[in-house]
């Protein structure tokens, strides 16, 4: 019985999508927003601050908008994150990103950011290098909100 | 129907997905060179290291390694940390943090932002902030930190001696009061108790920007990768390229620059592959240049020798990259490694020094292998005669991460990644 209760929830949870993983990890209810960033550990000082920029504009604008913020990381042990952590005095969410995490959340190969609502529908994509395209969409996201 | 065919052509034609012009790109298959069978170099496995890892000290990625020269300590680049592990036992005796501390050597040195009439932020003459100038300009201690992220690059034993370069990032005040953040090299010299004992910050120019990619020290002079967004005449010869190594005095005051983009460089992007940066090694009195897809080996303005018996060139991939990169960013995806290990088969991972003897270090890419690729390790004369080689497997569950060789014990050390742990795989080179 025990055996088949194990089996059951190992094909559970590798059934379960990485969007239901994440939601799961941070608890995000119906009327939140998950703002997931893409990060390297030792990426330059500008792939981190763009980003969070954007973050931080969304936060200043965002009266009434309730979001969680989630960074997937590509390193390989679990133990790594703990480096982007350190390195970037991170205090939200974060996972490990096996390199597929955007094609499974549906981002573009190159995607920096996106904003995805609760039930995994990406509702804005930022794409690096495209300062005054990504703050455009971004202002964008809050007002229609 | 003839309308209807040519509209569809038409369309076929124009789909960005697959044009005519990158299906041949995405298709490439690099054409098989025969080799020859040379002598082998022999490779003996000595000794497999567990490399202690903490709380304070997890090792993500050794960027770069290199040997004390009685072989019983080395230095590690992890990120922002430099670690010098005891060789016989594995545990880590001393950490260097890239502080932000650092960014005040760069202040303190002397050395001043160039100007630019070309950039708005680099117009008038100004200075590096040293760290008391911070907060009169507004730059709080969290600013500073979230800017300023120094971290360790490269770490060489250079005759006999452990040098570091690190890349500092400092800042500048414009007369607009705009705050700008130059990253400058720092190269540090180590004592054999492992302390710095002396450093250099190397001179940057509009034109050729010292980058911490790669350096070394002969016994007058410092040589260190450069970038540049500009084109300069190279000898007055009438050919313009871009900079990409630089000569310094010992001070790190600029000379001359010694290696430009080769034009394989400048037809594959020229400015905009800010990144081209060699390899350095100094093999007896000569100071050699290894691109990492350039399959020859460079001097001081000047070609040296080619690299020899090799089983595929990248000519095809330098005339192409390009067109692949459009289509990349047309279809808003990261360039695919299966096809970029197409058009580049070979790659010029590293390359070391031993009885003025050069030795580079290939990554062949190969779909024949077990993991679609081997390394080759060649063994040249200073005059570019190629003596031995030997061909190394990598492992999927223990991946070969970086290189380094240890000239006391004649071992070339490999640091390898598994899911649990890293290790140094000592291999005897005979």
């Amino acid at each position: 019985m025990k055996m088949a209760i194990l089996v059951i929830a190992m094909l559970v949870f590798a059934n379960q999508t990485l969007f239901e993983q994440l939601k799961e990890k941070c608890e995000l209810s119906k009327n939140e927003y998950l703002i997931v960033i893409f990060q390297t550990p030792g990426n330059c000082v500008k792939c981190f601050i763009e980003p969070m920029d954007l973050v931080e504009l969304i936060k200043k604008n965002s009266l009434g908008i309730n979001y969680k913020l989630m960074a997937l990381v590509s390193v390989e042990r679990e133990i790594e994150l703990k480096v982007f952590q350190k390195e970037n005095d991170w205090k939200h969410y974060m996972l490990v990103d096996d390199g597929n995490a955007r094609k499974d959340l549906g981002a573009k190969g190159i995607a920096m950011m996106i904003i995805l609502d609760s039930r995994g529908k990406i509702m804005a994509e930022f794409l690096p290098n495209q300062y005054d395209k990504n703050i455009e969409k971004a202002k964008k996201f809050v007002k229609s909100r | 129907m003839k309308l209807f065919i040519l509209i569809l052509l038409t369309f076929t034609l124009i789909s960005p997905k697959c044009t005519m012009k990158t299906k041949h790109i995405l298709d490439y298959q690099p054409k098989v060179i025969e080799t020859v069978k040379i002598e082998k170099i022999n490779l003996e496995l000595s000794e497999s290291l567990n490399l202690e890892e903490n709380e304070d000290f997890i090792l993500v990625n050794v960027t770069s390694a290199a040997f004390m020269n009685d072989g019983n300590h080395f230095g590690v680049i992890n990120g922002s940390k430099l670690a010098f592990y005891d060789s016989q036992t594995g545990k880590i005796v001393k950490v260097h943090i890239a502080s932000t501390e650092f960014s005040d050597l760069i202040a303190k040195s002397g050395k001043t932002p160039y100007i630019d009439s070309n950039r708005r932020y680099r117009k008038e003459q100004s200075h590096f902030l040293s760290k008391e100038e911070y907060l009169e300009h507004g730059i709080t201690e969290e600013l500073a930190d979230s800017f300023i992220k120094n971290r360790f690059s490269i770490v060489r034993n250079i005759n006999d001696t452990i040098y570091a370069s690190l890349t500092a990032y400092c800042p500048f005040v414009t007369s607009k009061s705009e705050k700008v953040y130059d990253n400058i090299p720092i190269i540090f010299k180590f004592s054999k108790d492992f302390e710095i004992s002396e450093n250099v910050v190397l001179e940057l120019k509009k034109d050729k920007h010292a980058i911490s990619r790669d350096f070394i020290s002969t016994n007058k002079n410092l040589y260190s990768t450069v970038s540049s967004l500009y084109y300069e005449p190279i000898n007055n010869s009438g050919f313009q390229s871009i900079p990409t190594v630089a000569k310094y005095d010992k001070k790190g005051n600029y000379l001359q620059t010694v290696s430009y983009q080769s034009p394989n460089y400048l037809t594959m992007g020229g400015k905009r592959l800010p990144w081209v940066a060699p390899r350095i090694v100094s093999v007896g009195d000569n100071v050699m240049m290894l691109y990492p897809d350039e399959l020859t080996v460079f001097g001081e303005n000047k070609k040296m020798f080619e690299l020899q018996n090799l089983p595929f060139k990248n000519d095809s991939g330098f005339v192409y990259y390009q067109d692949y990169q459009r289509y990349c960013r047309s279809k808003e995806m990261q360039p695919e490694i299966d096809v970029m290990a197409r058009l580049f088969p070979i790659k010029i991972m590293d390359a070391f020094e031993s009885d003025n003897k050069l030795y580079p270090i290939i990554l062949v890419w190969d779909k024949n292998k077990p993991m679609g690729f081997y390394y080759l390790i060649q063994e040249y004369t200073s005059d570019g005669k190629l003596l031995r080689e030997v061909a190394l497997d990598d492992e999927p569950e223990n991946q070969i991460r970086q290189f380094a060789f240890n000239k006391y014990d004649k071992e070339l050390v490999l640091f390898k990644k598994s899911k649990t742990s890293w290790t140094a795989e000592k291999w005897r080179m005979r």
